[in-house]
């Protein structure tokens, strides 16, 4: 209607500059011409639908809808509609496994995010499902593994799209930590011990070691249980702490109670949640833990709710309730 | 009590829409799958009816003198074609409008809702064994579906909201005569009404019984058959905050008597992570910290499955083979 809309010379005289615009047959005029592809070389085809579905369900921060499309879009509360299924994952998983090899499969242009396809498939499946990272195989897993860099802190200079992969990663192989094999455990243990001093890295072991105790490695505990009175005031700390019970209550239920203590004992962080943290681990293991752990777990909300701090904080009804933890108690 | 055992499948929702019934129905045709006998039992009764969504085949029972059901009497080992089905269900609504004597006799063909009626009433246990429905196809899963007539939907209303109704002892004293009826039995598959209040609330505690080999059921109970029941319970939901809120906080509440109760999203607008991030967002700060929503099995492939209802049947090479872990078939 637009174009019905023009005079027949304005229409003529535009059809004239674009095809002046028309590229000359068989050199390639830029990465996205088909004539530059070859199965030797980036897909920048295939890499662009890759980044795509990796940032697909994320929202944009408010102040960039803001700015693009005004106040109104920026105050809207809908999520993205999701773009997943499960055949999806299943195509993002056997991309995901590939290896990648050579210069001319790397990318050339500024990403923002992995500059080859198998890590690019891997971060658009762990963004749409994380928890499918235990589908990888086992070699694709430890390509990764073996492949972690010794400083993530200077990553977060240098490139931090790369951290922000690396920590995806590390998330998702200390969510599925049950479910790799004892030389992806061994290796990463490995991996994680030779990585630099820094916040980042200690922040990378802390979450590994607890996951990897979790998961049966007994060696960890005492490395595990350091690194979380370290991390006290870490926002994860509380379902960080969750899964370090979890591990020690899976063992015997009756450590529970004494560790708990301990961590009470211990003077608090500055800015430390005692009760969010000590409420929320315990909350974890009531839902995840076998049903000896539940047990002495139930009973000791029941049993901190009766002193201070606990006591005065509003939420510990709220937890009570929630698990119907009253009930049990009258 | 034998060595024998029955797995007891049971879907149960907060609100109706989200794919229970669906769930149950191919759920009943993996068991057949791999080689089971499933009796698939539809006790939503509040309006829809299996036997309007499936080719089903009703049996041709045994009648008395007067036409009604004789639920009392053996199999005869004839079923009607599904055409003969669907113009005797138009007999069953017509007669149920038309003539008083119908409300308390039961009209061909036979539904859960008759069964019920007589476990209830008569304090014990029709021949359900006469009373199996067929698919057309003839997929070798047992069904008892429920009648979505208007008749039959306002007499079950009244079972839940007005009614003396002892819901948990009648479809008990089903289920008790179901092992020696039904031989080769091994699996049943329970598609309960929408709600977690009521039955199906009676329901989820019978299964915590049945859970805790501590437990035993309480002395007026109808006895189960001499069998080991072994549930297998999962409770649907939707994305729809206002359906996964409820459903998450309804298995926290009751997460140390039905432990294994297994919320299931049947996923159509957001991905797992998002369903994730939408439920710890609800839940409030240290809630979400328990981490519930991690449990929550997806279930997409809704094409697929949606087949069961659109085209009336589900063959087994369509069904994503990943369904049998999500639903804990294997094994």
């Amino acid at each position: 209607m637009q174009f019905e809309a023009l005079s027949p010379d304005a229409r003529l005289s535009g059809m004239r500059r674009f095809v002046a615009h028309e590229p000359k047959f068989g050199e390639p005029m830029d990465r996205l011409d088909p004539a530059g592809f070859g199965r030797h070389r980036f897909d920048h085809r295939l890499a662009a639908v890759l980044h795509a579905l990796g940032t697909m369900e994320s929202r944009l921060p408010t102040e960039v809808v803001h700015e693009v499309f005004g106040e109104e879009a920026a105050s809207a509360t809908a999520d993205p509609w999701s773009v997943s299924s499960r055949a999806l994952e299943d195509k993002l998983i056997a991309r995901a496994q590939r290896t990648h090899d050579g210069p001319d499969l790397d990318s050339k242009l500024d990403w923002n995010a992995p500059g080859n396809v198998p890590d690019l498939a891997l971060l658009a499946l762990l963004r749409l499902n994380a928890a499918r990272f235990a589908d990888l195989s086992e070699e694709a897993r430890t390509r990764r593994f073996e492949a972690l860099p010794v400083d993530l802190d200077a990553l977060s200079n240098e490139a931090p799209h790369q951290l922000s992969f690396w920590n995806t990663v590390l998330i998702a192989a200390a969510d599925a930590a049950q479910s790799l094999t004892g030389a992806e455990r061994t290796l990463l243990v490995r991996k994680l011990g030779a990585m630099r001093d820094g916040p980042k890295n200690q922040r990378a072991q802390w979450l590994l070691f607890v996951a990897l105790f979790e998961a049966g490695m007994d060696a960890l505990e005492e490395e595990a249980l350091r690194l979380t009175l370290d991390h006290a005031a870490d926002p994860s700390a509380p379902t960080v702490f969750g899964r370090f019970l979890l591990g020690v209550s899976t063992r015997e239920p009756t450590q529970l109670e004494p560790t708990v203590e301990a961590l009470l004992a211990t003077p608090p962080a500055d800015g430390l949640d005692t009760v969010g943290l000590v409420a929320g681990s315990l909350a974890r293991v009531v839902v995840h833990g076998k049903p000896p752990a539940q047990k002495a777990a139930r009973s000791l909300l029941l049993g901190l709710a009766q002193r201070s701090p606990f006591l005065e904080d509003p939420r510990m009804r709220e937890v009570l309730g929630f698990f119907g933890l009253k009930k049990e108690s009258t | 009590m034998t060595d024998r055992s029955i797995r007891l499948h049971v879907f149960c929702s907060v609100k109706g829409g989200v794919g229970k019934s669906t769930l149950a129905t191919v759920c009943a045709k993996l068991l057949r799958g791999i080689g089971r006998v499933p009796l698939l039992i539809d006790c939503d009764l509040m309006g829809t009816s299996l036997a309007d969504g499936l080719e089903l085949r009703a049996p041709d029972a045994t009648q008395k003198a007067d036409g009604s059901l004789d639920l009392d009497a053996p199999p005869t080992g004839r079923f009607l074609s599904v055409n003969e089905t669907r113009a005797r269900r138009a007999e069953r609504r017509t007669a149920m409008q038309t003539e008083e004597r119908w409300r308390n006799h039961p009209h061909p063909p036979p539904f859960v809702n008759d069964i019920l009626n007589h476990a209830f009433g008569y304090e014990k246990a029709a021949r359900v064994d006469a009373l199996i429905w067929r698919h057309q196809r003839d997929d070798g899963v047992l069904y008892l579906p429920s009648s979505s007539t208007y008749d039959d939907v306002i007499e079950s209303a009244a079972w839940f909201y007005g009614e003396e109704f002892d819901w948990a002892r009648a479809l008990l004293r089903t289920l008790g005569a179901l092992p020696s009826q039904i031989p080769t039995l091994t699996d049943v598959v329970l598609d309960l009404p929408p709600g977690v209040w009521g039955f199906p609330h009676e329901i989820l505690d019978l299964v915590s019984m049945l859970l805790d080999p501590a437990k035993s059921l309480p002395e007026d109970y109808p006895p189960m058959g001499g069998v080991r029941w072994e549930p297998n319970p999962f409770l649907v939901t939707s994305c729809d905050p206002n359906d996964l809120v409820p459903a998450l906080e309804y298995i926290a509440r009751h997460q140390d008597v039905v432990p294994n109760l297994k919320p299931v999203v049947n996923r159509r607008v957001q991905a797992p992570n998002a369903v994730r991030a939408l439920a710890r967002s609800r839940l409030g700060s240290i809630l979400s910290i328990a981490g519930i929503e991690e449990t929550i099995a997806f279930v997409d492939h809704v094409p697929t499955l949606a087949k069961v209802f659109w085209e009336g049947d589900l063959d087994m090479v369509d069904v994503p083979h990943d369904l049998i872990e999500t639903l804990r078939l294997g094994g």
